[in-house]
């Protein structure tokens, strides 16, 4: 049964926790992806899950409606996501003949073949680490995550020129980045 | 068409499957090596990417992630209900501690107030008192005009007197500086009794005064 989210949100601002209970097991897995997708770690992505949703909670009473809630929702954790970003320092290698067999496996075979989180999480931050704030966030956010450029730029507050730009400029970061693990790859196979 | 305007095609081409290319572009592809890299590298890294979007990325154990965030709420309203409860408390301290200071104000205005009544008091009783054992008539209108008529060693008598006869009592100098304050605006019949009768010279003037009173 689908959630009727504008009554569940009007019954959360009440102070019902049974529905903001129902809320959470709704959203919880998409709040995962994105907030994995930014810090590229399990532990790290489940804490941002958590402190997201408390957010959530807070703020509720600020909620407008003329907003879709998933935007609003996505604006907290990847703000969320961000801070955590910066917080943690970040001291365990990535082995680099890992990601490259990783990148090379993803590049032949077909796009829904399913990889572990670690290793999904570590090609991920290997190719965006390198990126502006920005450009990582409109990149996962458009080219991951999937999102129309609409909702981008409403949860980045940014227009669209600068989501334009920051995506070209993300992408060939990317392209750079991802060559250089094939050619790497190639080099050994 | 430019190297540069094929590859932006290009990339709204392969990563926005965007169907509308145009003869034009393929035909640049197929002449030039570097577009044509370029082509062949956006297709890998758009596969790719396309593989990282379709991963599931699952949240392993959910419950518990829903049980502690609902811990942490419940935590949270308790924690903030404590804080309204101690900002009550905060307030009552307030409030406390402003009815203290209204009660020290007016036991301050008390102790000050009866002060100066023990001043005017000692004042009043020193003016009867310099009254009864004084003989002068009344005649000068103001303190400056006894100043100006007694020489300056009798005003410097005058209140070096007043000085020392409160110097006896308790907060004498406060005493004295009010005693002195209120003497500038005295009557002057009161006035010239403060004058030290003891004085020869005092004496003196007064029975010169007296007689050239008498000789008007």
């Amino acid at each position: 049964m689908q959630l009727d989210i504008e009554k569940s949100i009007l019954q959360i601002q009440k102070g019902d926790s049974t529905a903001f209970k129902t809320l959470v097991e709704e959203y919880q897995q998409y709040a995962f992806k994105l907030a994995f997708r930014i810090v590229c770690n399990e532990d790290d992505a489940m804490d941002v899950v958590q402190e997201s949703f408390i957010k959530i909670w807070k703020k509720i009473n600020t909620y407008k409606p003329e907003i879709k809630f998933t935007t609003w929702m996505y604006k907290i954790i990847s703000n969320t996501a961000i801070d955590k970003l910066r917080s943690i320092k970040r001291n365990n290698h990535i082995n680099i003949d890992d990601v490259s067999l990783l990148c090379d496996r993803m590049s032949n075979e077909h796009p829904d073949v399913q990889v572990d989180n670690i290793e999904t999480g570590q090609l991920i931050r290997t190719i965006s680490e390198s990126l502006p704030e920005k450009q990582k966030l409109v990149f996962i956010l458009k080219d991951l995550q999937g999102m129309d450029s609409n909702e981008v730029e409403n949860i980045l507050n940014m227009n669209e020129t600068s989501v334009k730009s920051n995506l070209y400029h993300a992408r060939k970061g990317i392209r750079e980045k991802l060559n250089k693990l094939l050619s790497y790859e190639r080099r050994f196979s | 068409m430019k190297c540069k305007q094929i590859k932006e095609k290009i990339d709204s081409l392969v990563f926005e499957s965007n169907d509308q290319s145009n003869l034009e572009v393929i035909v640049h592809i197929e002449n030039c090596d570097s577009c044509k890299k370029y082509y062949e590298e956006s297709l890998l890294s758009k596969k790719v990417i396309s593989s990282l979007r379709n991963q599931e990325y699952t949240l392993k154990y959910p419950e518990i992630i829903t049980d502690n965030i609902l811990d942490r709420i419940e935590n949270l309203d308790i924690t903030d209900s404590s804080t309204k409860r101690s900002f009550t408390s905060k307030l009552i301290k307030i409030e406390t501690i402003q009815r203290l200071l209204a009660a020290a104000s007016v036991l301050l205005l008390v102790v000050f107030g009866y002060e100066q009544f023990i001043v005017i008091d000692k004042i009043l009783s020193l003016e009867e008192q310099m009254s009864t054992s004084s003989n002068e008539p009344a005649h000068f209108k103001n303190y400056n005009e006894v100043i100006a008529f007694y020489p300056k060693q009798v005003t410097e008598n005058l209140i070096s007197t007043i000085k020392d006869r409160l110097s006896k009592k308790k907060n004498s100098k406060f005493r004295s500086m009010i005693l002195l304050a209120r003497l500038s605006k005295m009557d002057l019949t009161q006035q010239k009794q403060f004058l030290p009768k003891q004085s020869n010279e005092k004496d003196n003037n007064s029975t010169s005064l007296t007689k050239k009173r008498k000789e008007r």
